[in-house]
């Protein structure tokens, strides 16, 4: 679509908007004939005719957004006018094709592979059945924690543990840092405390050592 | 009340033909012996989405005081939605007339 039929859009717009500026002024200015006749003062007349229709400018702007039709068309052309340019510079578009296409097949590969290794293949028996409980991501209670988003304590996290029916079992983690050195010099390490039964529970086939128990 | 107001409009345009927001307006007003008001307001929205969905037709008149109106007048199609709201109408009256003098 050439340019000037894009501007004559927008002039159609602009007289969609003046049609409803003189049908609305044709309607104050009957009701404001017949407060006169009532015997009002003309200007007090305008001013209650304007109270009565309400917020104006905001009723104007309602009964134009009706018009979906106008705004629909509008898209439609700035897509033709789009396709149009593409056309007319084919190696920009080439080039604007291609980058989205490395962009969009990097993302998707990427996703592929985290799926794949991180969430397909956990080191437990059923991944599949696994789900997590928590809070909503950015809520808040009372107390310290750390991160953005609030954590369970333990006295929740045993409340679930004894009450949740919907899951075969549950078990909770914490992240922590330990030193693994017995006295002398630190060493430190990245850890996770884990409820008695984590081991049992997940079937767990990851590690070394000996996995400890449920505390009877 | 949501959804009365195309009814109200539409069966005043059965009755008394082509006519603008204003004397819609007005008739209402004076036929339901004061008790129904028209929200100027909404009127206007409520014709613009009548006239999409092609229940009234509307064109611009000078009237006899040399002012210009949009007049509306009704469709086929807006009689045959106007046949639909009626029964839909006396229904829920019927209805809720039961349930209130149910004891």
């Amino acid at each position: 679509m050439p340019w000037y039929q894009r501007w004559r859009n927008v002039f159609r717009a602009d007289r969609l908007h003046n049609e409803l500026e003189d049908e609305f002024q044709y309607h104050l200015a009957e009701t404001v004939d017949r407060l006169v006749a009532d015997g009002m003062p003309e200007s007090e007349a305008w001013r209650e005719a304007r109270l009565r229709m309400g917020n104006y400018s905001l009723q104007k702007e309602k009964t134009r957004d009706m018009n979906v039709a106008a705004w629909l068309d509008a898209t439609r052309a700035d897509l033709v006018y789009g396709l149009r340019q593409l056309r007319s510079n084919p190696g920009f578009a080439g080039i604007a094709v291609l980058s989205l296409a490395l962009g969009i097949g990097a993302n998707t590969t990427i996703f592929q592979l985290v799926d794949a290794i991180r969430l397909k293949m956990l080191p437990v028996e059923k991944p599949q059945e696994l789900a997590s409980i928590d809070f909503e991501p950015g809520s808040t209670r009372l107390g310290a924690w750390y991160g953005r988003s609030a954590v369970l304590t333990y006295a929740q996290w045993e409340q679930i543990r004894t009450q949740q029916q919907a899951l075969s079992g549950v078990m909770a983690w914490s992240a922590d840092g330990f030193s693994l050195a017995n006295g002398g010099e630190p060493r430190y390490a990245e850890g996770l405390y884990v409820s008695g039964d984590f081991f049992s529970r997940s079937r767990s086939s990851g590690g070394t050592g000996t996995h400890i128990q449920r505390a009877r | 009340m949501q959804g009365t107001l195309t009814l109200l409009v539409l069966r005043t345009l059965e009755s008394r033909g082509p006519l603008h927001g204003y004397a819609l307006c007005d008739h209402i007003h004076a036929v339901s012996d004061e008790l129904l008001q028209v929200e100027e307001g909404s009127l206007y929205p409520a014709l613009r989405r009548m006239e999409q969905d092609g229940w009234i037709l509307s064109k611009w008149e000078i009237t006899d005081k040399g002012r210009k109106a949009k007049v509306y007048a009704m469709t086929p199609r807006g009689r045959k939605q106007l046949a639909e709201e009626q029964e839909t109408w006396e229904r829920l009256t019927r209805g809720v007339t039961r349930v209130l003098r149910y004891s």
